[in-house]
């Protein structure tokens, strides 16, 4: 199933990021980010559903929370979407 | 043991905090450093534990607040990120050795101090007023005396800051899970405190709410941005290098949900009652110089005295004798007994917390008045 992945700076941060997800209804994961994924290495990224993420975007921006990058897995790959 | 020295450390602590630290050594690891279940419930715990800290200071982020090891620890990292050598800053006469001895460390400062008598905070905001100048580095304040109870003006000496654009560093040792703090309100800089006074967390514990991004004090692994050699530019992993102090925090959640529950009036009505119960039978005792009011506006559960013929100490040890615990001395707090004339004598320190009732008072009462 094709989902999003939010890379997030910290675990605090992701863990935020969950928090307010959750309070709006989209169901969410917490866990590290694939190697790969970011340039420094170490961080948590949370999963969303595909269909959710217009309104999970919208929801971090409104809580000034800046997501470090954003993938879209699909077919057994990431592909990274730039963030607005 | 009848415990009267809650200003150190609450000696007891609710139930739930034992059990939390407990339950934390056998089922959590370290967060941040994976996500399988013990690493995820650590990161779990801290985050409730910032999310429920910053709903009670008036945090707007998670991510401002900071675990320290101690209300000193939070002190030295806000006065490192904001004082510099040859700089000028501003704090109240009733500072501890957490806040003077740092500024002592810093080379070429110039200290201002605003020494205003006792209880007397119109004439406190006064000097502040006179004193903080738009090119002071920090103001650095304490929220109530350790030495006497003093609930200082803070809300206009934060406005005082706030009109020369000087930040304000607030010390909340003593009244951090007594009295209302709202960082936001306060705009204030940094706010320090302990995580084992009046949160009743473990000793070990403490919180830094930022305002400010500040600069570490520590530099180390902080389970993010793993490749870079300079501590992340992000809180709070950018003051948090190392392993956190996860039972610790386990049971500093349990200290502040006892808090929340239990009330901040309620517990300061109740600290203050037992402080008045004593202040008002020592009144009539000439044997004892009392540094009390009752108003409680200006008091909290905290009270000083000396004994006109004898020193402190000796009092403290002829209570313990009796199994009365209190704290003689200056307290880590010379600049407060400069301020309030007790410097060469210290004073002997009464300081409750929500587990205190008055029947210990009235103990302590019978003790003080046949002390020869």
């Amino acid at each position: 199933m094709n989902h999003y992945l939010i890379v997030c700076r910290s675990v605090t941060q992701a863990q935020r990021a969950g928090y307010l997800l959750s309070a709006a209804g989209i169901t969410n994961r917490i866990f590290r980010s694939p190697v790969g994924l970011t340039e420094r290495g170490c961080s948590y990224s949370v999963r969303i559903g595909e269909p959710y993420l217009a309104r999970a975007m919208e929801i971090l921006r409104q809580n000034s929370l800046q997501p470090v990058k954003l993938f879209l897995h699909r077919d057994g790959q990431y592909f990274e979407v730039a963030l607005s | 043991m009848i415990y009267f020295d809650a200003a150190a450390t609450t000696f007891q602590k609710p139930r739930t905090v034992k059990d939390t630290v407990r339950a934390a050594m056998d089922s959590m690891s370290s967060p941040g450093r994976g996500n399988y279940p013990t690493a995820a419930l650590a990161a779990k715990t801290l985050f409730q534990c910032r999310m429920e800290l910053g709903e009670l200071f008036g945090v707007e982020n998670p991510e401002q607040v900071v675990f320290t090891s101690s209300a000193t620890h939070g002190l030295n990292i806000a006065i490192r990120s904001l004082v510099r050598p040859g700089g000028r800053v501003v704090v109240s006469g009733y500072e501890h050795n957490a806040v003077t001895r740092v500024l002592h460390a810093i080379e070429g400062l110039t200290i201002y101090v605003v020494n205003t008598p006792l209880f007397d905070a119109p004439a406190m905001v006064r000097g502040f007023e006179e004193l903080v100048t738009p090119d002071t580095d920090a103001v650095i304040c304490t929220h109530v005396s350790n030495v006497f109870g003093y609930l200082l003006p803070v809300e206009e000496i934060a406005g005082v800051c706030r009109r020369h654009r000087v930040p304000l560093i607030l010390d909340a040792s003593q009244s951090a899970g007594c009295i209302p703090i709202d960082q936001r309100t306060l705009g204030a800089a940094f706010i320090a405190m302990p995580g084992h006074k009046g949160l009743y967390g473990p000793q070990g514990t403490g919180v830094l709410l930022c305002g400010e991004e500040g600069e570490p004090l520590l530099y180390g692994g902080t389970g993010s941005s793993s490749q870079d050699q300079q501590m992340p530019g992000f809180l709070p992993d950018r003051m948090e290098a190392g392993t956190h102090n996860v039972p610790g925090i386990a049971g500093l959640l349990a200290g502040l949900r006892f808090v929340r529950t239990t009330g901040l009036a309620a517990i300061r009505h109740h600290g203050t009652r037992l402080k008045d119960q004593l202040l008002t039978a020592l009144e009539g005792e000439e044997r004892y110089q009392v540094f009390g009011s009752h108003d409680a506006a200006l008091q909290t559960g905290v009270l000083s005295l000396v004994p006109r013929d004898g020193d402190p100490e000796t009092l403290c040890e002829y209570l313990s004798a009796k199994g009365i615990a209190l704290r003689g001395g200056l307290h880590c707090a010379p600049y407060a007994h400069r301020t309030a004339g007790t410097l060469d004598t210290g004073t002997t320190r009464f300081s409750v917390s929500a587990f205190n009732r008055p029947d210990e008072v009235e103990r302590l009462i019978e003790a003080l008045k046949k002390y020869k």
